[in-house]
């Protein structure tokens, strides 16, 4: 009787801790509570050697009737994303359509000053059915979520404005390798890493393209209709400038082999059970 | 190690010789996550054999506490089913008008169905199977309750992010009642597959 009392505290308790959690610190979409997040391998504008390039975009055009959009480029999981509500736009009189794209651009010349950029510059902009540019309202704020290389420890999101890199307020996502901030215009977006990061798997210095900071490109057709487009993004034909030092002390250059892993598991569990036998708990 | 017959000893020596296990359980537990968090952060192995590799060491914590296999009953499955879709509903009920963030899933939907069930069973057979045993016989079962939803919060952590222990901590406490309720780990590892299994589709 009185573990039946204390476990009906604990469901109600439980309850009341979800739904708080939920309304205060919601993580923004799934999984609910953990689960088995399985990724694409990150995909790279310009691809350090050993890694994968093939870095992809997305184009979204949406009727300006619904609340809001959310547009995520194609890898599973996204590794951009931008999600808004159609009241935070400075929208011109008489838009019909927006236009949201978000592209993969050689990254600026200039590195932040606090580290590295990690991975993709993404180019995020929104226009409307005549390919204006549309902005982020005076006031407002809106959501993007950046997906991490492998092997990142800590990454802060900032925009390149002006010639120079800013950092914005990061947090976990709440899922595997997500970060996300609320931003007060598109623009260009990166994921810095702390000086000296280096990805792994990568079999020489990564190679940081360097180009002039390009004029972002207008990408709606006038009266689009409301379609999703995803291409691969051209490799940058410009030169490329290995700087970035190689590997962060410890960290593995590329990974054992998966065959020797799993065999070199399966003898520790073959071990333990030989070896060991289980001890008996009291029953309840 | 061999079995210790707790009932046939007083209740302080009882409580002493639980001690021991209760913390190695624990200290299986931090290092098994410890290793996941290696071989994620590094990207050895792809998300489903990593997920294999953690289920099963997390089903050898759980045997070797001494948690012996058994058919759970239908009250509690069907219980722990119904606890579980409260769980997603209030999830979804949770979100606000805009479009969540997306999470797309890079794996066949059978293996990340294996994967995801033997991973949510695993970590209910260890929190709510042999460490609330051992845990409860040392210090009851409030101490139990409590000690396993801090440890369901932490362990998701290092790859999700401080942000979920709020949720998390909520979700263990219920698991927690659950497994009060029933007096085994079948119901809230019925809840915790269900709940992890609707991600595919949320």
């Amino acid at each position: 009787m009185r573990r039946h009392r204390l476990a009906a505290m604990a469901l109600i308790c439980g309850l009341v801790v979800v739904v708080i959690a939920q309304r205060l610190a919601p993580i923004g979409g799934p999984p609910l509570y953990d689960g088995v997040v399985v990724e694409d391998p990150y995909k790279w504008l310009s691809p350090p050697p050993g890694l994968l390039g093939g870095a992809q975009s997305v184009q979204e055009s949406d009727p300006v009737g619904g609340g809001g959009f959310g547009v995520g480029t194609p890898e599973q999981p996204p590794q951009a994303q931008v999600i808004s509500d159609l009241g935070s736009l400075d929208l011109p009189e008489g838009t019909t359509s927006v236009t949201v794209s978000i592209k993969p651009v050689a990254a600026p010349a200039t590195q932040p000053q606090d580290g590295v950029v990690a991975g993709n510059t993404y180019r995020i902009s929104v226009t409307d059915q005549h390919g204006a540019t549309i902005s982020v309202k005076a006031g407002s704020l809106v959501t993007m979520l950046f997906r991490r290389p492998p092997s990142l420890p800590s990454a802060t999101i900032e925009s390149f404005s002006g010639g120079e890199w800013t950092s914005v307020q990061t947090d976990p996502a709440g899922v595997p390798d997500m970060f996300t901030a609320v931003v007060p215009a598109f623009g260009d977006y990166a994921l810095v890493a702390p000086t000296g990061w280096a990805p792994a798997g990568a079999r020489t210095p990564p190679a940081t393209a360097v180009v002039p900071t390009q004029t972002p490109t207008s990408t709606a057709p006038a009266s689009a209709p409301a379609s999703v487009t995803a291409a691969p993004s051209a490799e940058p034909t410009v030169p490329v400038n290995a700087t970035t030092p190689m590997g962060t002390p410890g960290e593995p250059t590329s990974g054992p082999p998966i065959v020797a892993v799993v065999i070199a598991l399966l003898v520790v569990v073959a071990a333990v059970i030989v070896f060991l036998r289980p001890i008996k708990p009291p029953s309840d | 190690m061999t079995a210790i017959p707790l009932e046939n000893r007083s209740p302080a020596s009882g409580r002493a010789s639980a001690a021991g296990p209760a913390v190695a359980t624990y200290l299986a537990l931090g290092l098994v996550v410890a290793v996941r968090w290696q071989i994620f952060r590094t990207g050895m192995l792809d998300g489903v054999t990593e997920g294999l590799v953690f289920g099963l060491a997390l089903i050898g914590i759980a045997w070797l506490g001494g948690l012996s296999p058994s058919i759970p009953a239908l009250g509690p499955l069907t219980s722990g089913l119904a606890a579980g879709g409260a769980l997603v509903a209030l999830s979804l009920l949770a979100r606000g008008p805009l479009p969540p963030m997306a999470l797309g899933h890079a794996a066949p939907f059978l293996p990340w169905v294996a994967v995801t069930t033997l991973v949510a069973t695993g970590e209910e057979l260890v929190l709510r199977g042999t460490q609330w045993r051992w845990t409860a016989a040392v210090a009851g079962d409030a101490a139990a309750l409590l000690v396993t939803s801090v440890l369901f919060a932490l362990i998701h952590v290092p790859v999700y992010g401080p942000s979920v222990m709020p949720l998390d901590f909520g979700v263990g406490l219920l698991f927690g009642g659950l497994r009060l309720w029933f007096g085994g780990p079948a119901a809230p590892a019925a809840a915790h597959v269900l709940a992890d299994l609707a991600t595919w589709w949320l």
